[in-house]
């Protein structure tokens, strides 16, 4: 009696002993070198993936703060182009000494450093309110260079500004004499 | 003996563990182990030793590039085959040899119209060589349970046919063997 199943798992070692090829190991490396390389590339590309998006990210903020830079440029190119009368220029320049000068009373009046660095703080903001109002009035100053109310405009501007510090440093000075009760600058 | 196929599974683990890892070294290593038997299973399929080499190393590469997935429900060798057989049937069915349903396989005489096949005295040899001449159908479904090991209702799942079907089939196929072996005697004797 012959069990051809039992016969056959009895002697499997037998139907298993044909062998590939010679040289199939070094064709198996070689392959396995060509088809990793498609890993690594498809590794790469992932990083390559994460590399293009944060490039983009930084391309695009590049992009966006450079327009929102150069639009500024502009702007302070095109305040800088103007061109005013000899006059206009030079009532400019004398409120602006005045108001430069009062700024560095800040440091004499206030009780101290700290002080005097928080009002020329506040003092700036309200000069750089004034100069965003400036740009305005000169926008339109360029489109009507013999417009005497621009020209007016533009001189009041200056003189608030002087107005401005010298607010403060009156106020400063008024503390010091103990004129305003209740203000953080009274000695009471 | 337990002790010591604990520590061959332990090795093995590590060396697929490092393949998972791209280790080159541990990949050869892995090779080495299984290349003979995975070539002898595809060669009994496809019957070609060229196919059988490309879809052994091709089911190697197979592998490791999907270690990730590999769970370890089986051995590394059981799952290593299934992609050697699944490869092997795919070529055989590329070369238009499509399997046949069980209906259109041509009829085996009765068993009663032979001597008892399991009393033909055959040699190993003998079988060896007679299954390369089945056809497709044939051959397929008894290297898979002769062979590799698989039961009808593992081949059903690996051929996608019925578990009936493969019962059928199986048994007409070893009959068709057996009547293969004594007819290359001339010993086809009838009662």
């Amino acid at each position: 009696m012959f069990d051809l199943e039992k016969n056959i798992k009895d002697n499997l070692a037998y139907f298993n002993e044909k062998e590939p090829d010679q040289g199939h190991r070094d064709r198996f490396a070689s392959r396995l070198t060509e088809n990793l390389q498609p890993t690594k590339r498809i590794n790469l590309s992932l990083f390559s993936k994460i590399a293009a998006a944060i490039l983009l990210i930084i391309a695009t903020s590049y992009f966006v703060f450079d327009s929102i830079n150069s639009s500024s440029e502009r702007d302070n190119l095109f305040i800088t182009q103007i061109e005013y009368s000899d006059e206009l220029t030079n009532i400019q320049s004398y409120y602006d000494e005045l108001s430069q000068t009062a700024l560095l009373q800040f440091d004499e009046f206030a009780p101290n450093e700290e002080q005097a660095l928080l009002l020329k703080k506040k003092a700036k903001k309200k000069m750089d309110n004034l100069d965003a109002n400036l740009a305005m009035i000169e926008k339109e100053y360029v489109k009507n260079p013999q417009c005497e109310k621009l020209k007016e405009a533009i001189i009041t501007n200056k003189k608030m500004k002087v107005e401005i510090v010298n607010n403060m440093i009156d106020q400063m000075g008024n503390a010091q004499r103990g004129y305003h009760a209740g203000s953080i600058y009274t000695n009471f | 003996m337990q002790k010591n196929s604990t520590y061959i599974e332990k090795k093995h683990k590590k060396l697929v563990d490092a393949c998972a890892r791209d280790d080159r070294k541990a990949q050869m290593e892995i090779y080495d182990l299984y290349f003979k038997a995975m070539y002898n299973t595809s060669y009994r399929i496809v019957n070609d030793s060229f196919m059988a080499e490309d879809i052994m190393q091709e089911s190697f590469l197979d592998a490791f590039s999907k270690l990730s997935r590999f769970e370890w429900r089986s051995s590394f060798g059981s799952w290593l085959k299934r992609i050697v057989i699944n490869k092997s049937l795919d070529a055989i069915r590329k070369k238009s040899i499509q399997l046949q349903s069980v209906d259109e396989l041509p009829e085996i005489p009765n068993e009663e119209n032979y001597t008892d096949f399991e009393q033909v005295e055959y040699r190993l040899e003998e079988v060896k060589l007679t299954i390369q001449k089945l056809s497709e159908n044939y051959k397929v479904i008894l290297v898979l349970h002769l062979f590799e090991g698989y039961d009808h209702k593992e081949i059903s799942q690996i051929l996608s046919i019925p578990y009936n079907n493969v019962r059928v089939r199986y048994i007409r196929a070893k009959k068709k063997l057996l009547e293969e072996i004594v007819k290359s005697r001339g010993l086809h004797v009838l009662n």
